[in-house]
């Protein structure tokens, strides 16, 4: 399914450029002319790729595909012309989308869903993350002491992860040496816009445009980013509905209120 | 950690429970899909000796049969 007549409004990467990774349920950058996802389907396992309509993913035809049934995300592409896809090639782990068919949403717009259990994507290619970098992401989880968290390593040696964890703490590792992690604890179960940038070793998170109150506490990790909803272990799987992330591996923090107000005015957060 | 599953004390053993599990459900479906296996295994690293694991899923107790539960050692997040 191809990306059809896209508006000529300006979209997200089209206004803040340079996306190392980019994955949505909308277009975020006109020039991207890819799909959005790859989906199979729970009736007889075949699967389909599906693009956009008027820039946000073509759910009638998802809807069509999947029938009465289920669809389960084969892989989220990457909107940031790097080509890094996120791809789950073994069905049980694979997050939903559509359920007895229906849409899975979140505040009335489509979401991927991560079972906490074994959900997770693995990226084509590892990202090895800079001394500054910026990720922002939209995601829910249904209850508390759940883990919230999208892009995050998925080797037991390394760390990135910007998280709200089921310790209901927040945290953000994105430095070789230290992590942040928040000094209050919340307990949300609400639709939440997150964003974590280290530049240059000052780090700070972001909970719907606001300061989230935190230190630094020291711990050894080399840094690499390969999947998404996936941590470490096993047991450590996201369990919580994601619809959007970017990730730079630069400095965004001047961009940083630009970034989260067109995701705002998009998703209607907060 | 208690898991609920199926567990193998050598990997070769987890692989050929895959296999079986790929076969009854007919994954994949064409040779380009991205799906390539029904469900997969994992690793308990931490564990002495190492051993292989499925984590139960409801569509696994007609080819694997019943699971059992045992503990699999995992890291603490800090």
């Amino acid at each position: 399914m191809p990306k059809t007549a896209a508006p000529a409004a300006s979209l997200l990467l089209d206004t803040y450029s340079g996306a190392a990774a980019a994955y949505s349920l909308r277009l975020l950058r006109t020039a991207y002319s890819g799909n959005c996802i790859r989906v199979r389907r729970s009736s007889d396992n075949a699967e389909q790729d599906f693009g956009f309509v008027a820039n946000v993913l073509d759910t009638a035809s998802l809807l069509t595909f999947c029938g009465v049934g289920n669809g389960f995300v084969t892989t989220w592409y990457d909107q940031s012309g790097n080509a890094n896809n996120g791809t789950q090639t073994t069905a049980a782990n694979q997050p939903q989308i559509v359920s007895s068919g229906a849409l899975l949403t979140v505040n009335s717009k489509t979401c991927i869903s991560f079972d906490g259990s074994n959900d997770s994507f693995n990226l084509a290619s590892t990202i090895t993350a800079a001394a500054s970098n910026y990720q922002s992401f939209v995601g829910k989880r249904d209850a508390s002491a759940r883990r919230l968290y999208a892009l995050a390593t998925g080797i037991a040696t390394a760390g990135y992860q910007l998280a709200l964890w089921n310790t209901n703490k927040y945290y953000l590792q994105a430095k070789t040496t230290q992590y942040e992690v928040s000094t209050a604890t919340d307990a949300t179960t609400a639709q939440l816009l997150l964003t974590g940038l280290n530049n240059a070793g000052t780090q700070s998170m972001f909970k719907n445009g606001s300061t989230i109150t935190s230190s630094a506490v020291s711990l050894s990790l080399t840094l690499s980013i390969t999947a998404i909803g996936f941590y470490n272990n096993a047991s450590l799987m996201a369990y919580c509905k994601l619809q959007e992330i970017v990730f730079y591996n630069n400095d965004q923090s001047a961009n940083r209120t630009g970034i989260e107000s067109d995701i705002n005015t998009f998703y209607t957060i907060y | 950690m208690e898991v609920t599953g199926y567990k193998y004390t050598n990997e070769q053993d987890a692989i050929d429970a895959r296999e079986q599990v790929d076969t009854y459900y007919g994954i994949p479906v064409t040779p380009d899909d991205v799906t390539q296996n029904w469900v997969d295994y994992n690793t308990a690293n931490l564990d002495n000796p190492i051993f292989y694991y499925i984590t139960f899923d409801d569509s696994l107790r007609i080819v694997l049969g019943e699971p059992i539960t045992f503990e699999v050692t995992t890291p603490p997040f800090e």
